[in-house]
Order: structure tokens, then sequence, then C-alpha cells
């Protein structure tokens, strides 16, 4: 199925949880994952399954002023 | 001696907030933030890049520093208002600073978008510190819309230029009853300890710092100059004269006047 991340149709497995994403990613756990404008904790990664046309957004802290 | 800098709930000894931004190796961040004393530090946020993995800053952050995660990119309300989420449920920090730019040649903010900012955020329960445009009427809005401290720029972001807004941050120390925290800037320990003796309650420092050639001396230096200005603005300097005045008797034994 085809999801978007940061805006870009990306294919993943149907039944795909964000975790398994993430871990398809190589993105660690302290990366902030925002899906369909709601932010997932990673305690919830696991047990939130993504859905065909879902949006996602990581974001992580970086330097800034 | 007891003078602590009350923003929300936190009561700091350190009164200078020091950024994140432009260090060669962030690992030279826990350094930096070990001899300038700071106990405030700001980040950002991006989106993640896989090609281009950049280090989470949040691995550098021990737990006892203060994290103001800023809303950089942010060029309206609604998008700094947005990054405030986002950043205040994965860092744990309450604390925000407010910037909302749309001027890409001075990056100079956007008060009016950011006093509509400030309320929506502080409402929330945001500790909420804009960066400004020092103007009078604008902070005094951005006081009633609940924010913690008001942040004035000394000159444009990344500039070096020190505090060119002088007088117009005198009339906000004057004014305005929270803490005026000068953000950006200020180029050298000099400056800041101006900022300080003149009323400041803190200063922000960033592109100074990071753009040193030794920057942990240089958060040193500016760690010291924070502190001497402040002492000095709690000691009361004295009167300026035009004439000059003895320092020592001059009326001695070599003459008889």
């Amino acid at each position: 199925m085809l999801i978007k991340i940061a805006g870009d149709e990306t294919e993943i497995p149907d039944g795909f949880s964000i975790k398994q994403l993430m871990r398809l990613k190589g993105a660690a756990d302290n990366i902030v994952v925002v899906l369909n404008g709601d932010i997932i904790g990673a305690e919830n990664w696991t047990g939130t399954m993504l859905n065909a046309n879902d949006e996602v957004e990581l974001i992580q802290f970086v330097a800034g002023g | 001696m007891d003078d602590k800098l009350k923003i929300g709930d936190a009561q700091l000894d350190s009164r200078l907030f020091v950024g994140t931004g432009k260090f060669a190796d962030y690992k030279l961040i826990p350094e930096v933030i070990k001899a300038s004393k700071t106990q405030v530090v700001t980040v950002a946020l991006r989106r993640v890049d896989f090609d281009i993995p950049a280090e989470n800053m949040l691995e550098y952050l021990s737990s006892d520093v203060i994290m103001m995660p800023n809303t950089s990119g942010a060029r309206n309300t609604e998008e700094a208002v947005k990054i405030a989420r986002i950043a205040r449920a994965a860092s744990g920090s309450n604390w925000v600073k407010i910037e909302v730019i749309s001027d890409q040649k001075y990056l100079l903010p956007d008060n009016f978008e950011t006093i509509k900012a400030v309320e929506i955020l502080a409402k929330e329960g945001f500790v909420v510190l804009p960066y400004m445009s020092p103007d009078l009427m604008a902070a005094k809005h951005m006081v009633d819309a609940g924010a913690a401290a008001i942040m004035p720029l000394g000159a444009p972001i990344g500039t070096n230029r020190g505090l060119k807004t002088r007088e117009l941050v005198k009339v906000l120390i004057a004014e305005i009853d929270l803490p005026i925290i000068v953000d950006a800037g200020i180029g050298r320990p000099s400056e800041a300890a101006e900022a300080m003796e003149m009323g400041c309650a803190a200063v922000l420092v960033n592109t100074a710092i990071a753009t040193a050639d030794d920057p942990v001396l240089m958060a040193e230096a500016f760690g010291q100059a924070v502190e001497s200005g402040r002492k000095a603005f709690l000691s009361g300097p004295g009167a300026t004269a035009e004439l000059a005045k003895a320092s020592s008797p001059l009326t001695g034994f070599l003459r008889n006047e």
C-alpha cells in the first residue's frame, strides 16, 4: 500500500506498524512520529498500524539558536 | 547572593542562555554548556532526512539543562504553534522560543504573528519566550498574551554586530514587567556584559560562541561577562561627570598652596 512520508509517496507492506516502518528506515527511538497530524509516542509505535494514504512526518531535534 | 532568574517554574542561577546552532561538531556542545554554566539551551526541529542523516541533538543534552525548542522555520502563527506542540510532545519540555520569520534577508521576526502564537501557547501551558523586534507596544501585547519573558534582538541573527537596538531595549527594560532577554546579534562578551549592566535579565548567545576559534573558551568568557554585568547592574554604577574629579588627594606636602 502507499503512504506518504514527508510528502513523498512510499510503498510499504500491508499491515505494517509504525515500529516496523521505523525499523525499515533504521530510525532511532528518539525520533518524533507525526501520523496524520497526531504525535505517536514511541511506546505506541508497535500497536499503531499504518493504513493506505496515511501521512507520516518524521522529525528530530537538531542544533538551533 | 540570592539572585535567581525566575521564569515559569524555574529558578536559574545562570543568566546566559546558549544556542546550539552552527557548531562545527555536536561533541563541543556538552563542553560549551559546562564552560558557560548555562542552564537553558535552544534546539530546533527538522524533518528526518534518511539520505543525509543528522545527529540527534537530544543525545548531547543532559537532563539538568532546560531544553528550549525554537520554532525556527515557522512563517506564521499556525506553523509556530504546530512546531511548539510537536516539540513539547517530543522533548517533555514546556519551554518554547517563538520565532516567526518570513523575511529571509534580515531574518527579522514578525511581531504580529508572534503575539498570536504567544497567546495560543500560553493558554496551553507553555512557558513562552518570544523572539521579537524591540517594540514597546508589541512587547506589551506579548505580556498580555501570557509571555514568560520578552526576547528582543540586539542585531540581526548571526551577525555578531552587538547591541544595535540598545535604546529600544532600554525602553523595554524600563516599561515591561517581565525578564528582558537580548537574543541575537551579541558578538562579544563585552556586549553581553553591557546588556546585563543595562538591566537585561539574561542574554541568549549562539553564533558568537559557535563561530569562535575556541568555542569552549568563548563560552566561558560569555559566562563570566554575563555574571560580571549582572553584578555591576545590582551594584548600582556611579554617576558620570564631564570634568575630572580626583581620586587621590592633590593637596600635598611639596608646595604650600
